[in-house]
């Protein structure tokens, strides 16, 4: 195991393999910090450069396009309230209202450090466990993901802040947006109104950046007396002592929900973030400061979501099973390089296997490294005045939005999801629950139909198979403590 | 010392290449596209509509033909994937973009079984699109885990026949190939075997590998690591010749059922009314490509085998004579039309 891992070492640091590890965490970065261009798009125009590339030297280069974008869409979120990825969208709750008081540089930092160590845990887990865990992924199907899902979605609706009701009205909501497009088991066109842009679906980014981002401009621009939106002075760069002590358990419980998630293909990162934030809310003394800046609510999530990257190569890499479009066209980059990607990747080309573990562990440094410095240069960003930021913004959104599919459709979207932003932002109902049913509700209602088709109809089937029945029985728990909580109240405020 | 020299004299031309590519695809991802003229095309992007998700054997090919693409015509290609429907999302999307020969489309086989398999199509097969050149083909397979009781097809028959209604083969979607492959092996065997349709051929080759469903029909590259890996068997090729990738495995002739044939296969295609001079150029430069040696080499490690030398007029032809030959067959094997 250390020979291995020694050996990947020694062929990740030579000069031109560190060189293209840097291109990609730099290019990835950069793509993350700008909304709307997803590191899927930037892979698949990348990818024919790499045909030149040694098989090493490409894969490594874009592994680290697609973490580095990870990296820098916690940037933005929390600058801007501007999710780059679907992930992201979690960390804009603390980590924006952070910025807000003055503490953008201890949020940022926090979320460079907490990155940083779930990638290290990522990188090690892989090395060690890899193939069994693979292995032990494939035992999941049909009816385990659903309930998964459910458990996911009912724990986002009832941990979420305020009005429970109000929250499941949101998750119920962005299922419903979820399901626009071409149904999986018919081929039917749902919801798209005959309008063909919406065929493939409203895109992410339009929803969670018309949803945030752009609700909170609109938001902002309402107080005419105040021009300067980040009112508190910036107290410091660095994170305090307390808030490194506050962010470790957090960080290590982020980094152990991210790898779970990450080793099975089919969750995307989204569900590390919101189960992992969830979590922190519900075990914190002091719940009401969750989306008021919470340092807890952002080291979390952040290494949710950054384990979870690392922890979806285990498929990819042991399986040659892709569990994202992302991972997919990096199996496409390696078939092309005469490469079958596949189980025996590890024993035929070693190099490739050991090397790019080990240089996934290197781009997480250069990350922290290039990101710390950073820091500073991005806090300065919000001493521009806000008349003149948010042009800038909407710029970025605007332009972002259209590069998805080149269609002026996708900026009305993106304006009309705005306003929904802002009047939900009124109704004071939480745009987080919308973004997981919109993100989960597809998933959950493909493996739904197929769980159901498997059993022949029979809905048993959730409650036979062992690992499904837990979630169930999680779920039902977490329900009945919800609701003996409401029940207390009620009694005592009627005595 | 000279070695050496030349060696460092490579690395760092490499790296200036990759550094120049990286910077222009980053304006690229800005830029904004102006009007266009045919006398001077391509003077932009074009962009080559993939009908599935990316991953596959039609998205790789798409690629390597895209990237050299790029290199003659001097302007990107760029792949962009609009899968769904069975790939009729980006078939339709394609027949309906403007015909000026920036919107292109890989296509494949179901462009000629969607008439016969759907009531309802939104664009006609061949108003809609003018072809523009074959590029590949070959047979879908079946996969099995490797513990599933049947060893051969005539065994698998045999199983299916006394648990009737207990077998299930997943497939990428409803509507594509191998879709048609397990219905055709359903009628041709009068076997009761259950359709479960993934999102993609990935999802479909993880259902199988977890055992979620029995069996799989793929494209021989989708499951070929795997079974050289001894994590899937190869049961039988739905074609009338053995494929490279995996030589040990019978056709269907060979194991007994002699019309149970599905090929898959890759062309360009262009929205009808595209000017016939860029056709006829795209046509003269994607041929040229596909007799490439390392092209098809690429290719073949895909798991597809090139067809190059095609003009318009006889991939126009090929299309005209499949959409006829598996109406005949989808009618008389009393498979049931999609929605």
């Amino acid at each position: 195991m250390l020979d291995h891992l020694i050996f990947g070492f020694s062929v990740a640091l030579s000069l031109q393999n560190l060189f293209y590890c840097f291109i990609g965490v730099f290019v990835g970065t950069l793509v993350g910090v700008l909304p709307g261009i997803s590191p899927l798009i930037s892979i698949s125009m990348l990818l024919p450069i790499t045909f030149t590339l040694e098989p090493l030297s490409s894969l490594i280069m874009l592994a680290g396009i697609y973490y580095g974008a990870q990296y820098g869409g916690s940037t933005t979120s929390i600058l801007l309230n501007l999710p780059g990825e679907a992930s992201s969208v979690i960390t804009c709750m603390d980590g924006y209202q952070m910025a807000r008081q003055g503490r953008a540089g201890p949020a940022l930092a926090i979320a460079a450090i907490s990155s940083f160590f779930a990638g290290c845990v990522g990188t090690v887990l892989i090395g060690m466990f890899g193939p069994p865990i693979a292995e032990l992924a494939l035992k999941f199907h049909a009816a385990e993901y659903f309930s998964l899902m459910v458990l996911g979605l009912v724990a986002a609706a009832v941990l979420a802040q305020g009005d429970m009701v109000k929250a499941l009205a949101m998750v119920v909501f962005g299922i419903v947006l979820g399901v626009v497009g071409t149904d999986v088991s018919s081929g039917r066109q749902r919801f798209t109104f005959g309008i063909y842009d919406l065929s493939d679906g409203i895109g992410f980014t339009i929803v969670a950046v018309g949803l945030f981002a752009v609700a909170e401009v609109v938001k902002n621009l309402e107080n005419t007396e105040t021009t300067e939106v980040f009112t508190a002075k910036i107290t410091s760069l660095m994170p305090t002592l307390a808030d490194m002590k506050a962010s470790v358990n957090p960080t290590l419980r982020g980094t152990a929900l991210g790898s779970f998630f990450g080793m099975l293909p089919g969750a995307g990162p989204a569900i590390s973030a919101f189960s992992a934030y969830m979590l922190e809310k519900k075990i914190t003394k002091d719940p009401s400061r969750f989306g008021q800046g919470a340092i807890e609510g952002v080291a979390s999530p952040e290494a949710a979501n950054n384990a979870h990257v690392q922890c979806s190569f285990i498929p990819t890499l042991t399986l040659g099973i892709p569990g994202s479009p992302v991972m997919a066209l990096m199996l496409g980059a390696l078939m092309i390089q005469g490469i079958a990607p596949g189980p025996q990747v590890m024993t035929r080309n070693p190099d490739l296997f050991w090397g790019l573990i080990a240089s996934m562990w290197i781009g997480n440094l250069i990350l922290v490294v290039l990101n710390l410095p950073l820091v500073g240069i991005w806090v300065k960003l919000l001493k521009v005045p806000y008349r003149w930021l948010f042009p800038c913004i909407f710029m970025f959104i605007c332009v972002g939005n259209y590069s998805l599919n080149n269609s002026a459709i996708e900026i009305y979207l993106t304006a009309g999801f705005g306003v929904l932003g802002y009047i939900l932002l009124k109704l004071e109902c939480e745009p987080a629950p919308l973004i997981l049913g919109y993100v989960l509700g597809p998933l959950m209602e493909d493996s739904l139909r197929r769980a159901m088709l498997l059993s022949r109809g029979d809905p048993t089937v959730f409650f036979t198979r062992p690992i499904s029945l837990a979630f169930i029985l999680v779920t039902v728990l977490l329900l009945i403590t919800v609701i003996m909580h409401g029940l207390r109240k009620k009694r005592e405020k009627g005595s | 010392m000279n070695a050496n020299g030349k060696k460092y004299c490579g690395m760092a031309k490499q790296l200036l290449s990759a550094a120049s590519a990286i910077l222009g695809t980053l304006f690229l991802i800005g830029a904004t596209t102006a009007p266009s003229y045919a006398q001077s095309y391509p003077d932009k992007p074009i962009r080559l509509i993939v009908i599935f998700p990316p991953g596959g054997g039609i998205d790789t090919v798409g690629r390597i033909i895209g990237t050299k693409l790029s290199e003659t015509l001097g302007q990107p290609v760029v792949p962009e994937n609009r899968a769904g429907a069975g790939g009729n999302v980006g078939l339709e999307f394609a027949a309906k973009a403007r015909p000026d020969g920036y919107t292109l489309v890989i296509g494949s086989e179901t462009l000629t079984l969607s008439p016969s398999l759907y009531k309802k199509l939104n664009y006609d097969a061949v108003k809609d699109l003018q072809p523009v050149v074959q590029v590949a083909q070959v047979p879908v397979m079946l996969f099995v885990r490797p513990d599933f009781p049947a060893k051969t097809l005539k065994e698998l028959v045999e199983y299916a026949k006394t648990n009737p209604g207990k077998v299930t083969y997943g497939t990428g979607g409803v509507g594509s190939a191998p879709h048609l492959g397990g219905e055709l092996l359903k009628s041709l065997a009068k076997i009761d075997i259950v359709h479960v349709p993934y999102k993609g051929v990935a999802p479909a080759l993880v259902g199988m590998m977890g055992g979620e469903v029995d069996m799989a029909f793929l494209s021989p590259a989708a499951a070929a690591p795997q079974v050289q890996a001894g994590k899937a068997r190869a049961l039988v090729v739905l074609g009338d010749k053995r494929v490279k990738l995996l030589p040990d495995v019978p056709t269907a002739r060979e194991a007994g059922i002699d019309r149970l044939l599905v090929p898959i296969w890759y062309g360009i295609l262009a929205p009808a009314g595209t000017p016939q001079t860029i056709v006829k150029h795209l046509n003269a430069e994607i041929n040229k490509i596909t007799a490439m040696p390392d092209i098809q080499e690429n290719i073949q490690k895909v798991g597809v085998e090139t067809v190059s030398g095609s003009t318009p007029e006889q991939f126009s032809e090929f299309i005209k004579t499949e959409i006829a030959h598996w109406e005949k067959i989808i009618a008389g094997a009393n498979i049931p039309k999609l929605d």
